[in-house]
């Protein structure tokens, strides 16, 4: 046999070998007491970091997941990166360094930003073909798979990650409460299609839906609290600050609501099609719509403090710090913005669209962009 | 004749050429038949860079484009929010100022018909349209074009996120509903089709779409399915649906998931809701055939005109009957009712002088003398003709270099002159006024609004025309205004919220009538005249369920006008005095202040970006690896490249490919063809180098199997006298060395080929093949070996083939072909299998003088057929059967016997693309004297010759 023809079968076997590689995760975590476990960081979805940055980063590493990234963010937990894709993966990767501790391989696409807890990783699977669910248990630990619970529907949005529960909805328009080990707390069936990532106030779940409404479930019963019809389907997520929903229309309107009847408090016109969880930081919502332009509102009263508009649209929802806001822009970048005047500080280029929404954690950027790369940047001066 | 394949390299090279040629060359240049693509201009290409577009324009039209350019941009700003999507790569927009020079363009290489609006091309994501003078119409193709480049790349990016194969997209009738329905409101012509389709009961749902698939009606039914859908569901769903693509393998299970609601549930809604909307009017209109008198049965029938001479009625009319649009006349008895069937006056599309009518766009009219004048395409540009009524006989035509395109022309009172609407090779679309007897051309509007459907007004020096120059709240609809001539004020006769065409005047000059979308279709109304001025109040005079089109007057009480009903056009008699329906109406035109007319947007944009000259950049068409086994040369593989610049002009072409057997042969097997073609001016050239070496195995070779080391060049001309009829040369020479014996040259050559061909075709094609009209060619070849001597003949190929049409879809087919090589070493010809004699073993009759005739009566047996599979729906049209009669024989030294066959088969069309042909009959075999015993039974793809 020659040496050319070994070398060809050698080749072979190996990407026979490596394609029936078991997915696995399995690592030992330390307890984070200050994990970024969901997206948006809190159940209430603030998307904000109160430190102050420079405008300069060098890239510190880059990873690649298989298929491509939804509008959602990476989870860290302890020295791990946890991060889905559209193709049915879950990569874990070093945090520091970015190596790729373990990958995940389902059929499906993942569209939630994994929930990771030490020891224990909770992310459902939106199957293909099949208008189901897949709703893994993960145990880290051992590296392997605890349960996998079928659930109706597909989980589109993001999930809210509670201390010993995770709640989530689907877009057949339930929502499900499931402790850590699996077992269903309870379920309660809307009947109208979700497509806008929940989130919390208090101890009322917040989500808005495709027929236009603002519904709000206890959190402990799933109970409904109230139904507040506001008018044009809410594909954007929500998001709470002092007892007020910040919540985005398909008409381009921007909602401050009352959280806890669900009346309207201000309303802003932006023009065109909201898709982002608006930010929020102690004076401020920041949104952006398809149009391209990105407001500053006075999230007391809705009053615009600035817009800058961009030749693009804008459906992921950007970082704030104390002094910049970190926008991801599908034209192949992303920006760090003056947050008090909105004027473009810095653009830092990228091979394919911004994705994920930014991530800080623990001086570290995140950022995730086309076809599935993940890259680490670190501030300096 | 030139460049021989032989056998052993046949599969490869069948591969090659069918690579090569479909669908790239089908349509003409050095093939055997098909119409030409004429390049009557060289285009001057000069380029616009936008924000997201790289604009490409030419000659004078930089106006248009820099509209068209503004009009792009604005488009990209809407359909990223629509679509949550951004193209990042720039997107070439091509630029024609009409559909004559558009139908000139090389980015797609096939012939394109006149209806065509524009089109998206998918290979290098071109866009290519022309603008037809109207200014909204261009907006709204440059909409539906872009919605395809975004939708593409949407789905594209959709399944590539998933890490789904990324060769699918939804259905045709998605892809082009989503467009319309992203890129205009429901229009008069959409809202006319879908009314007429519920009503007569010939709509079909999302399940049955197949049965109309690639129809007309299907790109309305798609438009108005998401109309619907919109309404219902909500717009946001319709975007989703892109969004959810990934999520099931059948577009139909995305759609009921999109919608949450099966197939058959949301098909009976949008049944329901249609019904719900268009049942009422069967209360309130009627039928055009109910109101008025239908005069016609037949084809698709337009612009009918009224003209008596010699006491008799005549209904002088443009219609297509036949598959070619052509002018006809049929005489009516004193009551206007028809007394004889209709009679071609002048068949069009069939030769250069009449290449096509604008038969949905234009008009024609007749003098009180008896001159009919109506345009065609003639050429490059368009020509005014004049007919005699009473002969028939072509009496003058008017052609002018500048005016491109041309519809409508009509006469002033005194016949001398002629108004007619034309687009310049600027792209504006003006009036122009034409005294007949000195060809003094008079150009009446000069602008970028769209001035068309131009009539002499209350007097000769007053012409009333429809344009977009509408102005105010009613911005760019179309209404009438009077220019008058000379001073060139324009006036607004209407100021409505619809758009208004075809004017006429009564002739007692009391009464102007024309055409309105008023209430949704077009609808006659009228306009009373009482001292030389236009009244405000506007009467709708008929009330039909769906569309009139060009009406024109034969008495003051009498019109007729081109109807659609039950998805035809036809002509029908409509008596202006008996009014029978109690639901027309009158109303007053506000028209105390009428506002300017509107301003066009420019793109804006750095000098640098502007009129930049187009430089060629070249990038990939298709490359193709080909592997290729047989039983005796063994395993042998090679690639094929082709390479186009962005317009499409110059065309390269790559083959390489290696025969060695052993590890040994490598080197000296290797086989190249490098080819350059170019289409850029009306003559097309190509020339090329190639070098083959290989063991040989030719049928068509007297030593049929040897070695051959050859080398040369060729070069090819061709020359399209016009659509039909072209002159082809080649000339190549080669350097041959044959071995029968291995080792040992047993021929040495250089050949030199020259052919010269005629080739013609007007032929109209069916669902498997011709069915009317004529082709013919006549090749002259010469060979010679012009070192040595050894090789020396000439080649002469005759073929003839004509379809006589006997009904719309039965034909008799004759065809007669000769092949004559004479010399040293004359190639041998081949005949024999389902492409020419059948029931002989293919290729099985050879001789260097073949001679073969056929006849064939083919007839139509099923026009459509369905199937209902549990998971989806297939349909398959136009079965055709066929009765045949096939003769040949071989001429070579002395006539040895005629072969024959006769029989019957049925052929279909597959998919659009093919025809799957089976025949069975009898060979006649011992010279033509008796059948053989049983049936051949026969099974090929191809089309009928």
């Amino acid at each position: 046999m020659g040496f050319l023809k070994l070398i060809f079968y050698l080749l072979i076997v190996m990407l026979f070998i490596s394609g029936c590689a078991r997915s696995v995760i399995k690592l030992s975590a330390r307890l984070d007491e200050e994990p970024f476990q969901m997206f948006g960081n809190t159940p209430q979805r603030e998307f904000f970091v109160p430190v102050t940055v420079s405008d300069s980063l060098i890239e510190k590493w880059e990873n690649s997941a298989n298929g491509g990234f939804p509008n959602s963010s990476v989870a860290i937990y302890d020295e791990y990166i946890f991060i889905n894709d559209l193709s049915g993966r879950v990569y874990c990767y070093n945090l520091l360094d970015g190596t790729q501790v373990g990958k995940l391989k389902y059929k499906g696409a993942i569209y939630s930003t994994p929930v990771p807890y030490k020891s224990t990783l909770i992310f459902p699977v939106s199957l293909e073909n099949d208008y189901l669910t897949e709703l893994i248990y993960y145990d880290l630990l051992n590296g392997k798979e605890t349960n996998l619970i079928e659930i109706p529907g597909r989980v589109l949005t993001e999930m809210i990650a509670l201390e010993n529960a995770i709640i989530f909805c689907t877009e057949f328009g339930s929502v499900y409460k499931y402790d850590l080990f699996g077992e269903k707390i309870w379920e309660t069936h809307t009947r109208i299609p979700i497509h806008s990532s929940p989130c919390m106030s208090g101890n009322k779940i917040i989500f808005g839906n495709d027929k236009g409404e603002i519904i709000s479930l206890d959190e402990e019963t799933g109970d409904s609290v109230y139904v507040s019809k506001i008018g044009g389907t809410f594909f954007s997520g929500s998001s709470v600050s002092d007892n007020k929903i910040y919540v985005g229309n398909e008409n381009g309107y921007l909602y401050a609501l009352n959280s806890e009847d669900g009346r309207i408090v201000w309303e802003f016109n932006g023009g065109a099609r909201i898709l982002m969880t608006p930010a929020i930081d102690g004076q401020n919502v920041i949104f952006g719509n398809l149009g391209g332009s990105l407001y500053s509102l006075n999230k007391f009263n809705g009053e615009k403090n600035w817009e800058t508009n961009f030749q693009s649209v804008l459906n992921s929802t950007p970082l704030l710090t104390n002094n910049v806001i970190v926008l991801p822009d599908v034209l192949l970048s992303f920006h760090l913005l003056d947050k008090s005047t909105g004027k473009i500080l810095k653009t830092y280029n990228l091979d394919g669209r911004a994705k994920l929404s930014p991530v800080l954690y623990k001086d570290l950027l995140f950022i995730g962009y086309d076809d599935g790369l993940l890259r680490a940047y670190e501030f300096v001066e | 004749m030139q460049i021989h394949f032989p056998e052993s390299k046949k599969l490869f090279f069948l591969t090659i050429i069918l690579l090569l040629l479909t669908p790239d060359h089908i349509h003409s240049q050095f093939l055997y038949f098909g119409r030409n693509k004429v390049h009557y201009e060289e285009f001057d290409w000069k380029v616009l860079y936008t924000d997201h577009f790289d604009i490409y324009y030419y000659g004078e039209m930089g106006q248009v484009a820099e509209i068209g350019a503004h009009y792009a941009e604005e488009v990209y700003e809407e359909l990223k929010v629509k679509m949550n999507h951004i193209v990042t790569r720039r997107i070439p927009l091509i630029f024609y100022n009409t559909s004559n020079d558009f139908q000139q363009t090389n980015i797609t290489p096939g012939l394109i018909p006149e209806g065509v609006g524009g089109f998206f091309e998918f290979l290098k994501g071109r866009v290519v349209l022309p603008s037809t003078g109207s200014l909204k119409d261009f907006q709204h193709v440059i909409r539906h074009e872009l919605v395809h480049v975004f939708m593409v790349n949407k789905v594209y990016r959709v399944l590539k996120d998933h890490r789904i194969p990324t060769n699918k997209l939804p259905p045709l009738w998605f892809v082009e509903g989503l467009a319309e329905y992203f890129s205009t409101e429901v229009d008069a012509t959409a809202e006319m089709l879908m009314r007429d389709a519920v009503i007569n009961n010939y709509f079909v749902g999302i399940e049955d779409i197949f049965r109309i698939y690639g129809s007309f009606l299907m790109y309305k039914e798609g438009q108005s399915f998401l109309e619907f859908a919109g309404e219902i569901y909500g717009k946001e769903k319709i975007a989703q649906v892109l969004d959810n693509f990934w999520m099931y393998s059948s577009f139909t299970e995305v759609i009921e998931h999109t919608f949450g609601k099966p197939i058959e549930r949301i098909d009976a809604e949008w049944l329901y809701y249609l019904k719900q909307k268009y049942f009422p009017l069967l209360k309130e209109s009627s039928p055009t055939e109910f109101s008025s008198f239908k005069l016609t049965k037949d084809g698709y029938n337009f612009t009918p005109v009224y003209y008596k001479f010699n006491n008799r009625h005549f209904i002088f009319y443009a219609a297509n009957r036949d598959g070619y649009s052509s002018l006809y006349r049929f005489e009516v008895s004193p009551e206007f009712i028809p007394i004889e069937s209709p009679q071609l006056i002048l068949r069009g599309e069939q030769e250069e002088e009449f290449e096509a009518f604008h038969l949905f766009q234009s008009a024609i009219d007749v003098s009180d003398s008896g001159l009919i004048v109506f345009n065609t395409k003639k050429g490059g540009t368009d020509a005014i003709h004049f007919l005699s009524a009473e002969t028939s006989e072509l009496v003058k035509s008017y052609q002018n270099n500048d005016l491109i395109y041309i519809s409508s022309p009509k006469f002033s009172s005194d016949g001398s002159k002629i108004v007619f609407h034309a687009v310049d090779r600027k792209g504006f679309s003006d009036i122009f006024l034409l005294e007949i007897k000195t060809n003094f051309l008079y150009r009446i509007t000069n602008d970028y609004y769209d001035d068309k459907d131009p009539v002499f007004g209350l007097n000769d020096n007053q012409v009333i025309f429809t344009s977009d120059r509408t102005g105010g709240k009613n911005q760019q609809k179309y209404n009438l205004f009077t220019v008058e001539i000379p001073g060139h004020e324009i006036k607004y006769i209407t100021y409505l919220d619809a758009n208004c065409n075809s004017p006429i005047l009564s002739p007692d000059k009391k009464k102007l009538l024309f055409i309105s979308d008023l209430d949704g279709v077009r609808n006659i109304y009228e306009i009373s005249i009482a001292d030389q001025l236009f009244g405000n109040k506007v009467t709708k005079i008929s009330n039909f369920i769906s569309g009139v089109f060009s009406p024109s007057f034969i008495d003051t009480s009498k019109i007729t006008f081109s109807g659609f009903e039950k998805f035809s056009f036809n002509l029908y008699l409509h008596n202006l005095s008996k009014p029978d329906i109690d639901t027309l109406y009158a109303f007053d035109m506000d028209m105390k202040t009428l506002p300017e007319t509107w301003k066009a947007n420019f793109i804006s944009v750095p000098s640098e970006n502007k009129d930049a000259e187009y430089e060629k950049e070249y990038a990939l068409d298709f490359a193709q690896g080909i592997v290729t086994t047989d039983p005796v040369y063994g395993t042998r593989g090679g690639a094929v490249f082709s390479i186009t610049d962005l317009l499409g002009d110059d065309r390269y072409y790559f083959v390489l490919y290696n025969t060695a057997a052993v590890q040994s042969e490598i080197l000296n097997s290797f086989n190249i063809v490098l080819q350059k073609v170019n289409f850029a001016g009306r003559v097309h050239y190509g020339f090329g180098i190639f070098n083959m070496n290989g063991f040989v195995y030719d049928i068509t070779d007297p030593d049929l199997y040897f070695y051959e080391r050859s080398f040369g060049g060729s070069f090819l001309l061709s020359y399209p006298l016009s659509k039909f009829h072209r002159l082809e040369t080649t000339a190549t020479i080669q350097n041959s060395n044959k071995e029968v014996i291995p080792n040992v040259v047993e021929r040495k050559a250089i050949l030199f080929t020259n052919t010269l061909g005629y080739v013609f075709d007007n032929s109209l094609w069916g669902p498997t093949g011709p069915i009317d009209g004529m082709r013919a060619l006549v090749y002259l070849g010469y060979t010679s070996d012009i070192k040595y001597s050894n090789v020396n003949y000439f080649s002469v190929i005759g073929d003839y083939r004509n379809y006589l049409r006997i009904g719309y879809t039965t034909l008799l087919a004759f065809r007669a072909a000769a092949f004559y090589n004479e010399g040293k070493e004359a190639r041998m010809y081949f005949m024999g299998g389902s492409w020419d004699l059948r029931g002989w073993p293919r290729f099985g009759i050879r001789g260097e003088k073949l001679w073969l005739s056929s006849l064939e009566f083919r007839f139509p047996l099923i026009d459509q057929i369905g199937l209902r599979f549990p998971f989806f729906n297939l349909g398959f049209f136009g079965l055709r059967g066929a009765l045949f009669f096939d003769m040949g024989g071989i001429l070579d030294e002395f006539y040895e016997t005629t072969f024959g066959s006769l029989g019957w088969g049925f052929r279909m069309n597959i998919f659009g693309v093919l025809t799957l042909r089976y025949d069975m009959g009898k060979r006649i075999e011992n010279d033509f004297k008796e059948f053989q015993d049983g049936l051949f039974y026969q099974f090929f793809f191809g089309w009928d010759f």
